[in-house]
């Protein structure tokens, strides 16, 4: 009986955009029962989250917080909670790539997280970026289809400006060289290899989240930035890139006053 | 970058300042040139208009680029050819908001590409964004001269009145579907020229930003301009700290 209402519900969930916002409601504000793929409720993650690419990633930049607990590990999503001034901060790895980085910051707005800092490798750098450079990226070329799906494609992967500010000057402060500008988001990572001579016309690097969380933080309204370092390949995050991520998060936890977006 | 043996601006190498504001109707030149110090008129042909005054001791423009982005393109890699490296935009808005006022003003950090000049340029997928440095400037300025505004992204659109009347253009469902998406997405205004210059300053290697009024009101617009001649005033002052 049980069984056959749930697949009821479900149908009707499906079929009808009403029901499944009702059902939305019910099950997460409610219920406050856990998210679908992350696995956590809200109260389980701060306003603050820093996204890494590797679950490997994310115990490290957890070390980095005050009292950092592990909270939830699914799939790739594993997700530990301390916190930085006084402030929750979380940390949680969303994968590779744009489908699973959408599904992860959706999943975490949902819980209320409101700002997002993605630490990440830049690839296929341009001419004149010295491996190990900070690349800040202000907007994101979308060459990926997750964004797409969010948003229409003349709709611009930008980041949060304070949050951009935030990072240069941590960068600054602790005297890494860095630049701002554009990354290039795409699906295809063996493809980036092909042309990593001289990177992707007019932008610093290529990576693989930036673009789809730029936009999933836009359309829902949140804040997000992305702090690349130039790589050759994909590789484990180095410590200083964690720790700039973490005092430009310091710096914005620090001057912000205002909930609202925009 | 080679130009044809014309240009269309009529202006000449060195009649142009580093720093330069763009509005579209160039009738609000003279407004703006109102500003700077010792101001002339250094050309007027077509839609364009350029005043060139003093500021701090640096030689600052104001040039209308007419309204939409072919002409906008024409300015912005003519002004970049005559050695313009700072651009602003300046000018009205419609607001898409409720929370927002039409006295507003709206920084502008990035745009919607909803035109096709900026696509002849650089593929869709770039996105239209703004100097930071700019923008920084711009939103200290505002809030140095308590001028209520918004950060946020604006709409570049082709034809204006395919979106102020819809109902009568074929494509209306279209129109209208992207309409919502656009208000659904956080876009704050509604505007012709922003994604132009921004994916041809950063083409160009030029620094640009946006600032505009959310309504017509013309008091908004002197407070706009203030705004805007108070952060070029930081970005130079900025620029001769940090050189020392």
């Amino acid at each position: 009986m049980g069984e056959k209402l749930a697949n009821k519900m479900f149908k009707w969930a499906v079929l009808y955009p009403g029901f499944r916002k009702f059902i939305n409601w019910v099950y997460a504000d409610v219920l406050k029962m856990p998210q679908y793929h992350i696995g956590m409720a809200p109260g389980q993650i701060g306003r603050y989250v820093l996204l890494v690419d590797d679950p490997q990633d994310a115990e490290k930049a957890a070390a980095l917080l005050d009292s950092p607990q592990a909270v939830a590990w699914h799939r790739e999503y594993r997700t530990f909670t301390g916190t930085l001034e006084g402030a929750m901060v979380s940390v949680t790895s969303v994968g590779l790539g744009g489908p699973s980085a959408a599904i992860g910051v959706h999943e975490l707005s949902a819980i209320g997280g409101e700002v997002f800092l993605y630490l990440g490798c830049g690839l296929a750098v341009a001419k004149g970026v010295q491996p190990g450079e900070m690349l800040i990226a202000k907007g994101a070329v979308r060459d990926e289809g997750t964004g797409l799906q969010y948003a229409p494609p003349a709709f611009p992967a930008i980041a949060d400006l304070k949050l951009v500010d935030c990072l240069r000057r941590a960068c600054v402060k602790s005297s890494l060289p860095c630049r701002v500008g554009l990354t290039r988001s795409t699906d295809a990572y063996y493809l980036i290899q092909a042309d990593q001579d001289g990177g992707f016309l007019h932008t610093l690097c290529s990576d693989l989240n930036t673009a789809a969380i730029f936009i999933v933080s836009s359309v829902l309204g949140r804040r997000a930035a992305s702090l690349l370092q130039a790589s050759e390949r994909i590789q484990p995050l180095g410590m200083a890139h964690i720790e700039a991520g973490i005092s430009a998060l310091r710096l914005f936890i620090a001057s912000d006053g205002r909930k609202k977006n925009i | 970058m080679k130009l044809l043996n014309h240009g269309l601006l009529g202006c000449s190498p060195g009649s142009i300042g580093r720093y330069v504001l763009l509005p579209g109707d160039p009738g609000r030149v003279p407004m703006i040139a109102e500003l700077f110090e010792d101001a002339e008129e250094v050309s007027r042909s077509r839609e364009f208009c350029a005043y060139t005054g003093t500021l701090r001791g640096e030689k600052i423009s104001a040039v209308s680029t007419g309204m939409g982005g072919p002409s906008t393109a024409i300015t912005v890699q003519e002004l970049a050819h005559l050695g313009a490296e700072v651009m602003i935009r300046v000018g009205t808005s419609g607001a898409m908001q409720k929370f927002m006022e039409a006295t507003d003003l709206v920084i502008t950090w990035g745009a919607v590409r909803d035109e096709y000049t900026s696509q002849q340029f650089l593929p869709l997928s770039y996105p239209a964004v703004a100097d930071l440095d700019v923008t920084l400037a711009l939103c200290e300025a505002a809030t140095e001269l308590g001028y209520r505004h918004h950060i946020g992204i604006s709409q570049s659109k082709d034809a204006f009145y395919a979106e102020h009347q819809p109902e009568r253009m074929p494509a209306r469902h279209k129109l209208e579907q992207n309409w919502f998406a656009w208000r659904k997405a956080g876009v704050l205004c509604s505007e012709m020229e922003a994604s132009v210059l921004f994916i041809l300053a950063h083409m160009l290697g030029v620094k640009a930003g946006g600032i505009m009024v959310a309504g017509p009101s013309l008091q908004s617009l002197q407070n706009l301009l203030k705004t805007a001649v108070r952060a070029i005033e930081i970005l130079i002052d900025r620029e001769r700290g940090g050189a020392q």
